[in-house]
C-alpha cells in the first residue's frame, strides 16, 4: 500500500492487531476483550455496512412524515393551527427573525438531508472499495459525526413551547406527528454514523 | 510492553494505520499521518477536571427547582423548569419525546459529570477507583448522546417564538443552566481518557 509521498503505512489488519475503540489500546488480533479497559473489541465494527445501510434508509423514510406532518399544533381561542417544519421557518422569516429562521432551516432541513446523502456516499465508498475517495470520505464522516445532534434542536424547541404555552382556552401547544417522526429520523442517522466504520473505506487498498 | 521505551503503539480509529508515538510527550496533539484524524489530544490535570465537574453539578441541581422562563398572557402566568418541560410532555401523552428530551438534555450530561468524578477523584488521591473499567465504558458510551448544548440553544430560539405570544421573562434557572453547560463543555474538552491508563498517577 503506497500513500501520498510514497510512504508506507502498515494497517492494523496487516500487523495482526485489534484496536480498542473505547480506550485506543492495541491488542493482538486473537484477543476478544481489551486488556486495558475491558471492552469487547473487534478489528472492524461487526456488520458495519449492513447496519449503516439499514439505519440510513430507515432515517430517510422517517424524514418523509417528519416534513409533511405538523411539528406542533397551536390552538388559539379554539382554532387549531398546525405548523410543519418548513412553515415554522417561514414564520420566523415573515416576522423579521431572519437569523433564527436560517438556524432552524439549517438545523432541521439542511443538516438531516446532508447527513443522509453523506452517509450514502460513505456507504458507496466502503461497499465498492473506491479507495481514492477514502480521504474525502473520512473528512465527511468527521463532519457529520460532529453536526449530527444539532438537528434535534427543533424537538427541544417544540418541547419548551409545549411546556410554556398552556393557557387552557386562550392558547395551547401540542406536539404534532412530525415531532416524533423527526426525532426518530435524527436518532437513526446518529446510530448510522455510530455503526459506520470509516476504516472500511481504506481497507480495500490491499486487494 | 516489551521494552521500557516510551514509544506507545496505537492505531488510527478512522483509517486503521498502526501508529507509534512518544508517550512522554503529553503536551501536543497528534494527528494521523494518513487520514488526518486526531489521534491524541493532551488533557488537563485531573484536579482541574474535578473542579469543573463539581461546579457543573453544583450549578445543575438548583435548576431542577428554578424556573427558566415565565410567560404571562392575559393575567395568566406559566413558568417552567427544565424538569417541568419533560414532565408536562410526558403527561400530555408524548412519552417518546419526553424521554428523548429528558435523557439527552439532562440525564446523560449529569451522569457523565458524576462518572468523571467517580473515576478522577480516587485517581487524584493516588488510589485505584472501584470498577474503573466499567465506569469508563459507561462514560464512553454516553459521550455522543449528551445534548445539553442543543437544549441550551433551543431556549433562545423558543424565547423568540414565545415573545410574540405574551410577556416573557428569563428566570435565573436559565443562567444557571448556561453556567452548567459551560462547565460541562470545558470538562469534556479538558478530560483526556488516555490519562486514566497512562497517567503519571498510575505509573508510580
Amino acid at each position: 500500500m503506497i500513500c501520498g509521498m510514497g510512504m508506507y503505512y502498515p494497517t492494523d489488519i496487516e500487523s495482526g492487531k485489534t484496536l480498542c475503540l473505547e480506550c485506543e489500546w492495541l491488542s493482538d488480533v486473537h484477543e476478544r476483550t481489551c486488556a486495558q479497559c475491558g471492552a469487547r473489541i473487534y478489528q472492524r465494527k461487526p456488520m458495519s455496512l449492513l447496519r449503516t445501510w439499514s439505519y440510513t434508509i430507515a432515517a430517510l423514510l422517517f424524514l418523509i412524515p417528519a416534513n409533511l406532518l405538523p411539528m406542533m399544533i397551536i390552538t388559539k381561542l379554539g382554532i387549531d393551527e398546525g405548523n410543519t417544519i418548513l412553515e415554522g421557518v417561514i414564520y420566523f422569516v415573515r416576522y423579521g427573525e431572519m437569523s433564527i429562521g436560517i438556524i432552524i432551516f439549517i438545523a432541521s432541513i439542511i443538516v438531516p438531508l446532508f447527513k443522509i446523502s453523506a452517509l450514502f456516499f460513505l456507504l458507496v465508498i466502503a461497499q465498492f472499495g473506491i479507495v481514492e475517495q477514502a480521504k474525502n470520505g473520512v473528512r465527511l464522516f468527521r463532519l457529520i459525526e460532529r453536526i449530527g445532534k444539532w438537528s434535534l434542536l427543533d424537538i427541544f424547541v417544540v418541547a419548551i413551547m409545549i411546556a410554556m404555552v398552556q393557557f387552557q382556552n386562550l392558547a395551547s401547544v401540542k406536539a404534532g406527528g412530525a415531532a416524533f417522526a423527526f426525532g426518530v429520523a435524527v436518532f437513526l442517522t446518529m446510530m448510522a454514523t455510530e455503526a459506520f466504520d470509516p476504516r472500511l473505506m481504506f481497507d480495500k487498498e490491499k486487494t | 510492553m516489551k521494552s521500557k521505551t516510551l514509544l506507545y503503539q496505537s492505531a488510527c480509529k478512522e483509517c486503521g494505520v498502526v501508529l507509534n508515538y512518544n508517550k512522554s510527550d503529553t503536551y501536543h496533539h497528534f494527528y494521523c499521518p494518513r487520514c488526518g484524524a486526531l489521534v491524541y489530544a493532551s488533557g488537563e490535570r485531573f484536579i482541574r477536571v474535578i473542579v469543573m465537574a463539581l461546579s457543573a453539578l453544583i450549578a445543575f441541581f438548583p435548576t431542577f427547582f428554578m424556573p427558566i422562563l415565565t410567560l404571562e398572557m392575559a393575567d395568566q402566568t406559566v413558568s417552567t423548569t427544565l424538569v417541568g418541560v419533560v414532565m408536562h410532555i410526558f403527561d400530555e401523552g408524548n412519552p417518546a419525546i419526553a424521554l428523548m428530551v429528558g435523557i439527552t438534555g439532562m440525564i446523560i450530561p449529569v451522569a457523565m459529570m458524576t462518572l468523571l468524578l467517580l473515576m478522577l477523584v480516587p485517581l487524584h488521591f493516588k488510589q485505584r477507583p472501584l470498577h474503573l473499567k466499567a465506569l469508563f465504558q459507561i462514560y464512553s458510551s454516553l459521550r455522543r448522546w449528551g445534548m445539553a448544548e442543543v437544549y441550551l440553544i433551543s431556549i433562545p430560539v423558543s424565547i423568540i417564538k414565545l415573545q410574540t405570544m405574551g410577556d416573557l421573562s428569563i428566570d435565573p434557572g436559565f443562567y444557571l443552566f448556561f453556567y452548567f453547560l459551560i462547565c460541562f463543555y470545558i470538562c469534556i474538552v479538558w478530560f483526556n481518557p488516555d490519562d486514566l491508563w497512562h497517567g503519571h498517577v498510575l505509573s508510580d
